[in-house]
């Protein structure tokens, strides 16, 4: 098993840089040289230096710091936003596809309204209803994408009910509900794995943009995308501000998104074969 | 403990009856046909079927693909509606039997799968596989439940601790017998095997089919063996059953299949096996037409005795001679 | 293509492998075996033995990442292996023709009959004129066997029987006029009563178009029936090859007649059927020794520890096993 993990180049790269950030998120007080939220420990709009490798803010704060911390509230969202799909999506993907007919058409036309409404407009739905924060970001993300997840677990169980096994299943006595976790979701979790890491960068994207309109995370909790929003006011005079969390961003998505693959090509029977 | 049962020493019961049995499917009809009022066509996977199984015997079902053996495997089991017609199962007509009841028909009715590789459920390992029809039919405590997994897999060729193992781990034969020992361990009366060895090499075939016979002899459960491979069903039945187009045309003792055949169609298909003996076959005959619209036998446009009788009036299974039926106007008589 | 007499095709120390990583799979090894003019050859074996892989090494056709990574494939006096791509594809359907197992995949369900026998003319005769393509195309069916194919010519596969697909297949396969078809599983999805009529058809196109065939099957009693020779393959390797007579009236190898004895014969009253115990070999993992060896009631320690070669043990047979070529064993086919 190692040894497949290994030689996945892709998953292998994946999962070190998952590692760094979680490492980041978690030992933030630690490797953070100074409070995120405190002013004026430097000179104001300062570019990168050695005493504050990634300049500072207006305010005179430690953006290096700030990106560090900023790195929590984005692993809390996504890893938020991703259970919440699963908890919502699987059940609802699991019913429709098994049953299918008119639980199916009912479910998937309430479940397209949700897919069908962009996710901006949700955002800020969702924070007219029940104001600002992280927490309606994560509302409004989580609806946006759960559909995501109804969709493959839908496809995969109606795929799998067809096999034998699962009638075979019937012949033995078995429930409908036994059927639904035992037999079909278990068939399900490799295209699941797959949707799962795509949304967690869908995510780190998505409460970027969210904060960034607003609708977010609000001051002093720094996210990345709060960070994007306060720097745009100062873009011509110093970049240094835009540049780092959005490199930040950049290597979140690119790691959600070689893990997803890499994940993938483990799933592909054919890969089996070749790789041992 | 299962036990071995003795033969039963009474002139044998009906186990299953399967009384004029249609089982057809609707072929789905787009808006436009219903408008214009178009006939509703079917497909007559079964078509007036009538057997009669007894306990203790081994039924081979034969036929060429699609003549509907599997359908009516399926409709026993409960998988399709029956469109007209009975199945009695020890005295109960299946139609009648309440979602409860399934529970307890399917305890004493059970099936062996064709395809060994897509009927066990990867994610589960042998030992959760064996149990699970010992937990639903059966109150049995853990400890019984794993002496009974434990007695069925050595019954059945495999080695005890290959039951903590998961499917994809076996060969082709060895997933058959977990197959098998899954359809015994509920100790059913009645087993139907769906083209068990069709998909396995010959020399696992052999295993298999050995595997059978034996369990068959010691348990005495009722089989109904399906197979498009008369050589097989030579080897494993008492009774022939002679499927074509959803209707069962002759039915037999085992001996007489290969020296008494009434019906033309059983005659041409004994005659088309290979024998292993290089011969040359002087005649290349071309395709008949099938589509001629009548209402008579159904192997009339193949069959190398037809009249005219056969084109207009459908003939039902006769009696030729003791336990030998036929559905012919103008059988062979060899 | 003209036909000289004799040798049509010629194999010596086939190998074809597949690499993966460190370990490789050797599919055919070492496969030695001929195909004369007129002639019907089978290849019999169960699932793994590499028969189809032979087809595919013939034709240059096998799956990446394998390779046919040594001997000499001779067709007509020409090296097939060093042969470049160019000329292999034009080898293929005019010269060596194949046919597969499931007709209802081998064609294109979204096009005629028609279409599917121009493709062929189309790919290798560029040069023909429309009327004479017209012309190939219900000759090539006529031979086959279908009547009115005017009429038939514009039809779908999906609206024929599974034995007239066939056969249309096999008109793709003999349209450009090929010394030699080969034929994999051919009858395998067929019925019984179809196949019979599919290799009556196979030993008519024999005698009148003068052709080879090499069919490939796991059923050891059809090619029995309807070849002339037999090499029977386990593993990769050819065990026993011969006259298809010989080797049902005396099988040598220990493989072939436990594959006999354990077919379920069309006769009354068997008991048990005899079984070779165990299971088929892994082809990644072969010893250095006689890949049957741990199957066979025969093996002994010698067989567990040399490589058996073939060896010739009586004029025109063959067979893989030391004690066979000694006398050391005798088998008797229980009929």
């Amino acid at each position: 098993m190692m040894k497949t993990v290994v030689k996945n180049k892709k998953l292998f790269i994946g999962l070190i840089m998952l590692l760094v950030f979680v490492c980041l998120g978690v030992f933030a007080p630690k490797i953070a040289p100074y409070p995120p939220d405190k002013t004026y420990v430097g000179p104001s709009l300062n570019p990168p230096t050695k005493a504050f490798w990634f300049g500072t803010d207006r305010l005179g704060r430690d953006q290096f710091s700030r990106v560090i911390f900023g790195t929590r509230v984005s692993l809390i969202a996504a890893i938020s936003v991703t259970l919440i799909c699963i908890v919502v999506g699987i059940p609802i993907g699991l019913f429709s596809g098994y049953y299918g007919k008119a639980i199916d058409i009912a479910l998937m036309r309430i479940v397209d309204v949700f897919f069908t409404f962009p996710w901006v407009l949700m955002g800020l739905l969702v924070v007219v209803i029940r104001g600002q924060g992280l927490n309606s970001v994560i509302i409004a993300l989580s609806l946006s994408y759960f559909p995501q997840i109804v969709r493959v677990v839908r496809g995969a169980a109606m795929s799998t009910k067809e096999q034998d096994f699962v009638a075979a299943a019937k012949l033995t006595g078995e429930s409908d509900f036994t059927i639904l976790f035992k037999y079909i979701l278990p068939n399900c979790f490799a295209p699941l794995i797959v949707q799962t890491t795509i949304i967690m960068s869908f995510s780190i994207l998505g409460e970027a943009a969210l904060s960034y309109l607003g609708y977010g995370t609000r001051p002093p909790m720094s996210s990345w995308g709060i960070l994007l929003q306060q720097a745009t006011n100062y873009l011509w005079v110093a970049k240094h501000l835009v540049i780092f969390p959005g490199i930040f961003i950049l290597f979140a998505v690119l790691t959600f998104n070689f893990t997803g693959d890499g994940l993938r090509d483990m799933f592909d029977p054919r890969y089996k074969r070749i790789y041992g | 403990m299962l036990e071995s049962k003795k033969p039963p020493n009474t002139t044998n019961g009906s186990i299953l009856k399967i009384e004029r049995l249609k089982v057809h499917f609707p072929i789905e009809r787009t808006i436009l046909d219903t408008v214009l009022a178009k006939p509703i066509k079917v497909v007559k996977a079964v078509d007036d079927v009538s057997l009669d199984i007894r306990e203790d015997e081994v039924i081979g079902l034969v036929g060429e693909t699609g003549c509907g053996k599997s359908t009516i495997a399926k409709t026993i089991l409960l998988m399709h509606p029956i469109t007209s017609g009975e199945i009695i199962f020890e005295g109960t007509p299946i139609r009648s039997l309440s979602k409860d009841r399934r529970t307890g028909y399917f305890s004493k009715v059970q099936m062996v799968w064709q395809d060994p590789f897509s009927c066990l459920n990867p994610r589960m390992r042998v030992n959760d596989i064996l149990s699970r029809p010992l937990l639903n039919f059966k109150r049995m405590g853990k400890r019984e439940i794993r002496e009974r997994m434990r007695e069925l897999i050595r019954i059945v060729g495999l080695n005890e601790n290959e039951l903590s193992r998961y499917p994809h781990e076996f060969s082709g034969g060895g997933r058959q017998r977990i197959v098998i020992a899954r359809a015994l361990i509920s100790e059913p009366t009645f087993l139907i095997a769906d083209e068990p060895t069709s998909s396995l090499d010959v020399s696992i075939q052999a295993q298999i089919l050995n595997l059978l016979k034996k369990l068959k002899d010691k348990y005495h459960f009722t089989m109904l063996f399906i197979s498009h491979d008369l050589a097989v069903i030579n080897f494993i039945s008492n009774k022939v059953a002679v499927m074509y187009f959803g209707r069962v045309v002759e039915f037999m003792p085992k001996d007489h299949l290969l020296s008494k055949n009434f019906h033309w169609y059983t005659k041409s298909l004994i005659a088309a096996i290979p024998r292993g003996r290089r011969k040359i076959y002087a005649s290349v005959s071309e395709e008949r037409n099938y589509e001629l619209n009548y209402d008579g036998c159904i192997y009339y446009h193949r069959c190398e005795n037809a009249q005219e009788k056969c084109l207009s009036v459908v003939p039902d299974l006769k009696e030729y001679e003791s336990h030998h039926f036929a559905a012919c106007h103008y059988p062979n008589r060899p | 293509m003209d036909r000289n007499d004799g040798r049509i095709l010629d194999l010596k120390d086939v190998t074809t492998r597949f690499r993966f990583g460190e370990r490789q799979l050797i599919a055919v090894n070492n496969v030695s075996m001929h195909v004369d003019r007129k002639e019907i050859v089978g290849i019999v074996g169960e699932s793994g033995c590499g028969k189809s892989m032979t087809a595919f090494s013939i034709l240059g056709i096998v799956p990446h990442p394998g390779e046919t990574a040594a001997g000499q494939i001779i067709f007509q006096g020409k090296s097939l292996l060093g042969m470049s791509r160019k000329d292999l594809r034009k080898l293929r359907g005019a010269g060596i023709s194949l046919i597969y197992q499931d007709p209802l995949s081998s064609l294109n369900p979204s096009f005629t009959v028609y279409w599917h026998l121009n493709e062929v003319l189309r790919a290798h005769r560029p040069d023909l004129s429309k009327k004479d393509k017209n012309h190939l195309v219900l000759d090539a069916l006529k031979r086959v066997g279908i009547p009115n194919p005017e009429d038939k010519i514009n039809q779908y596969p999906h609206q024929f029987s599974g034995g007239m697909r066939q056969r249309v297949v096999i008109a793709m396969a003999l349209i450009l006029n090929p010394s030699l078809i080969i034929a994999d599983e051919p009858t395998t999805a067929l019925d019984v009563t179809t196949q019979k009529e599919i290799f009556n058809l196979i030993e008519k196109l024999k005698e009148d178009l003068s052709l080879s065939f090499i069919v490939i099957s796991h059923d050891l009693y059809l090619i029995g029936e309807r070849c002339d020779r037999i090499y029977v393959m386990y593993s990769g390797q050819i065990v026993e090859s011969g006259n298809s007579v010989d080797i049902f009236e005396r099988p040598f190898h220990p493989y072939t007649v436990g594959l006999l004895n354990s077919i379920p014969k069309l006769a009354p009253g068997i008991g048990e059927l005899e079984t070779i115990e165990g299971d088929v070999q892994n082809l990644m993992d072969l010893p250095k020794a006689c890949f049957f060896s741990t199957r066979c009631k025969f093996s002994d320690e010698v067989c567990k520890s040399t490589i058996q070669s073939l060896e010739e043990i009586e004029k025109g047979r063959m067979a893989r096993c030391w004690k066979v070529k000694n006398r050391q064993i005798q088998q008797t086919v229980r009929s």
